[in-house]
């Protein structure tokens, strides 16, 4: 883990993966992908972050600890749900406006919410084993 | 909370039921109103209240004490820290139990029915620093709600029979229920339920352990609402079950047995507070009692004695807590001399304890003569006990009344404080001792015309109202109260002798918190026992626990399976040569995991594993589920990778004994079969195409997505994703606490180890 390759190319990898993750994100409703896949890429790009540097690091560039992603992700989720609830509909219908909608919010939310949980458990590992 | 808001919080929880009991008062036209908004149309169940006689009897006490309560708390709770959050409980329990008795369903009943039990444990275990106070809440909360639970087996057995849920529906039947089948179990249920609440033998003791309550909850709980639920319920019900001799048998007992046995603890008692909490038990079992009979006097004395108890029961618990309060104890031998303090306050307790014992012109004078009249008509037995119960009754009123008062101060006796000028403390009191003589004195019509003449035409089958009169001449019931008093003064002036004697005779028999007692510990042993044999923390074990499980359901459906689909259908055999590569890695990659010696091998065989079931799906086509797998597996070796990095020590498999790897491989090899077997006969069916087609179908035009994986996530079955997004995030949350837990635990050792 200590090799200077992967140390460097890590961070390029991390940002790449990143970018990709939001890419399937953002393509899910259409083609493969989806928050749930999306957020797990994310995870394994920190993970590799991780491995390349120390758990503050990652928490550092996280801003917010991971459990404030894992709830926002559930509220946002939530909110998408609620949202039709003001234009008439039952809990959770689709509202589109376009290309854009609310399922696409629901899977920001869940995309966060996975993001959160899964990489909240992995600092934590690294943290308590080392 | 900052005083200004404070004080505005107070005013509005004292001005509530006040509004409350106004609006009642307003919107009920006799003899019945009913009002209704949906809430769940889906299940039938609507919001809808029904105002009668006896809903409004119950709800006006509730309201009107309420208000009373509310005021004598603001004065009795100044020094209680989260005096805010105490008349929040005690305004929630008010909404709870109006909620309770003018509920039109039974459904909603219940749900209120359970609130009361959820506010009153929040209530009695107020001082929830004190042990004692958390394990009597506890215990009503226990008691009560069992009974709750059997109550709402019954309650929807009664439904089902009556074919609605609706309470004015179900009651114009009548008796017409009793052929049914449901109709005794039903019955039963619903007993249990009403007996748990009201307190009656051998639930009764929750209600004497729940007076670690401050004063005012005691006040109301148990003068006019909690323990009058069961009661209102065993009313409201009475057309229903009344004619059954079942009924009559079951809560005449209870009822007798009850007060008789409550009457002979509430003299036993020293605290003055739990005197009253005993009576309280005594007067429950006379309703009871009264209901089980059911007449049209049974009935009338029943509706007198429930406004008359709640009357003088919350006036002398205020007493009671003003007594606490000028002196610091309730212990009947400490108490002399508080007059000098308490005028006010003696003066309401004359007034309340005078309808206690039942003189005239008091309410509790005229409950009393009609529980006489309703007893008399059937017989001796009924009224003999209710003469002693009511007895006891009169020795406990003097008891109260003249030692702690009026006996000249006494050195040793606590010392007084004078509380009086507060007037919250004393206004309450005081006007609950004048409701107790002037309706009876002045009110008596009115309260026939709005209370007993509706409640009694909906109680009973063919009502015979019975016109209230306080005199009604020289009478045996009016004998009987003679006897009464004279009983009683005779058992207030023997009490120095009797009680020791009682103490000595009935201080071995075995009660009901004992045999209460008996059964926590039970269910906590049985708890631990089974957390013992299947939380025991090995991970071999836990997964071993869930494949025997599996197997077992597998074995089961296979085995019927097997005997329907006989021989077993041919298989098709369209292999492509990539089949046939995954099938034969997969196998070797699942000896390796099983052979390998060192767990990093063991770790990259597993994860071949899954990367191979990747495969599987990819080759099947379903490229989302393939990349959640790959995601997955990929995730399962980086966490892996971290712990292996650290823990060197587990880097090796150990070598188990030959009897536990045949025993596992017999377990593994079971379940590789029947999953085998099952895929056999499931896919010897031609698949149901009509879900997939469905969504094939309406995912571009419903779901405007045409990837039908994601749009089945985020649109038609969003509500699961939405759970299972909560489930991921507790599961996180979780283990991190777990990993957590054992970093505090470390640290406690620690400072342990410091401290010694």
């Amino acid at each position: 883990m200590s090799s200077i390759i992967f140390r460097t190319s890590a961070h390029f990898v991390t940002v790449l993966m990143l970018v990709f993750s939001v890419y399937l994100l953002l393509r899910g409703h259409n083609n493969p992908g989806g928050g749930f896949i999306a957020g797990l890429i994310a995870v394994i790009a920190f993970a590799l972050l991780m491995l390349a540097e120390t758990t503050d690091y990652v928490r550092d560039r996280l801003i917010y600890p991971p459990a404030v992603f894992a709830g926002s992700g559930v509220l946002i989720a939530l909110l998408a749900g609620l949202l039709p609830l003001f234009f008439g509909q039952p809990f959770l219908s689709g509202l589109w406006w376009g290309k854009i909608g609310s399922p696409l919010l629901f899977d920001i939310g869940i995309y966060l919410a996975v993001i959160g949980s899964v990489l909240m458990v992995l600092l934590n590992v690294e943290e308590e084993l080392s | 909370m900052p005083n200004p808001i404070l004080k505005l919080w107070l005013a509005f929880c004292a001005l509530l039921p006040l509004g409350i009991f106004l609006l009642i008062g307003a919107s009920y036209k006799p003899p019945e109103t009913l009002l209704y908004w949906p809430w769940i149309p889906s299940l039938d169940i609507p919001f809808s209240l029904r105002l009668d006689g006896l809903s409004v009897l119950f709800a006006s006490l509730i309201s009107g004490v309420g208000f009373l309560v509310q005021l004598y708390a603001i004065a009795y709770m100044k020094p209680y820290k989260g005096r805010a959050a105490f008349h929040l409980y005690l305004t929630l329990f008010m909404l709870a139990m109006l909620g309770l008795v003018l509920a039109d369903n039974l459904l909603l009943l219940f749900v209120f029915w359970e609130l009361t039990t959820l506010t009153s444990y929040l209530l009695i275990g107020f001082n929830h620093e004190k042990e004692g106070s958390r394990k009597n809440a506890l215990q009503a909360m226990l008691v009560t709600g069992t009974g709750g639970l059997a109550m709402l087996a019954g309650l929807i057995m009664l439904g089902e029979m009556a074919g609605t849920y609706s309470i004015s529906t179900i009651i114009t039947q009548g008796a017409s229920l009793a052929q049914q089948p449901w109709f005794t179990p039903s019955l039963l249920l619903i007993l249990l339920g009403a007996f748990t609440k009201s307190a009656q033998l051998p639930f009764h003791f929750w209600l004497p352990g729940a007076m670690a309550a401050p004063t005012p909850v005691s006040a109301y709980l148990h003068s006019s609402t909690m323990v009058k639920a069961g009661v209102y319920l065993l009313a409201r019900l009475l057309p229903v079950y009344g004619d059954s001799s079942l009924w009559f048998t079951l809560l005449c007992s209870a009822g007798t047995f009850t007060a008789l046995w409550c009457a002979i603890q509430a003299y036993r008692q020293t605290d003055l507070k739990l005197m009253l909490a005993f009576s309280t038990n005594v007067i429950l079992g006379q309703l009871v009692m009264l209901i089980g009979i059911g007449s049209s006097y049974a009935v009338t004395a029943a509706l007198l004695l429930i406004a008359a108890h709640s009357f003088y029961k919350a006036g002398l618990f205020m007493v009671v807590g003003n007594i606490d309060k000028a002196t610091g104890t309730r212990e009947y031998h400490e108490l002399a001399g508080l007059r000098a303090v308490l005028a006010i306050s003696f003066t309401a307790a004359l007034v309340t304890a005078a309808s206690k014992a039942g003189l005239p012109p008091s309410f509790g004078f005229l409950s009393k003569e009609y529980l006489y009249k309703a007893g008399l008509e059937f017989g001796w037995v009924l009224s003999g006990t209710m003469l002693l119960a009511n007895a006891i009754m009169v020795a406990l009123a003097l008891l109260i009344l003249i030692k702690p008062f009026l006996k000249p101060h006494h050195p040793k006796a606590a010392p007084l404080k004078a509380v009086e000028h507060n007037q919250l403390l004393w206004l309450p009191p005081i006007v609950l001792a004048l409701l107790s003589v002037i309706v009876p004195v002045a009110l008596l019509n009115w309260y026939q015309g709005v209370i007993i003449d509706p409640a009694a035409s909906v109680m009973l089958a063919t009502p015979q109202v019975k016109t209230v009169k306080l005199w009604e001449g020289l009478n045996l019931p009016l004998l009987l109260s003679a006897l009464t008093l004279l009983l009683g003064i005779l058992l207030y002036v023997a009490y120095p002798r009797l009680k020791p004697r009682l103490d000595q005779h009935l201080s071995g028999l075995t009660s009901g918190p004992a045999v209460y007692q008996h059964l926590l510990n039970a269910v906590i042993k049985l708890a631990n026992w089974q957390t013992r044999v299947l939380q025991h923390g090995h991970l071999t074990q836990y997964s071993l626990q869930f494949f025997l499980v599996l197997l077992a359901f597998l074995g089961t459906v296979l085995g019927k399976a097997f005997w329907q689909i006989h021989p077993l259908p041919s298989i098709e055999w369209d292999l492509y040569y990539y089949d046939v590569v995954l099938a034969v890695f997969l196998v070797i990659a699942a000896f390796v995991v099983v052979k390998a010696r060192t767990l990093l091998l063991a770790v990259a065989a597993l994860g071949t594993i899954g990367f191979l079931t990747t495969m599987v799906f990819l080759v099947y086509s379903a490229p989302d589920v393939a990349k959640t797998q790959l995601l997955v597996e990929t995730l399962l070796v980086v966490f892996i990778a971290i712990v292996l990095r650290h823990l060197s020590a587990v880097s090796s498999v150990p070598r188990h004994s030959t009897s536990r790897r045949i025993i596992h491989a017999c377990v593994a090899a079971g379940i590789g079969i029947s999953i085998t077997l099952a895929l056999w006969i499931i896919t010897a069916v031609p698949m149901n195409q009509e879900i997939s087609e469905f969504y094939a179908q309406t995912s571009v035009s419903g779901g405007k997505g045409r990837n039908i994986v994601n749009v089945i996530l985020v649109d038609f079955r969003a509500f699961d994703t939405l759970g299972e997004a909560v489930v991921v995030v507790i599961a996180g949350l979780a283990a991190v606490a777990v990993l957590a837990g054992k970093r505090i635990n470390k640290l406690v050792s620690e400072t342990d180890k410091e401290h010694r």
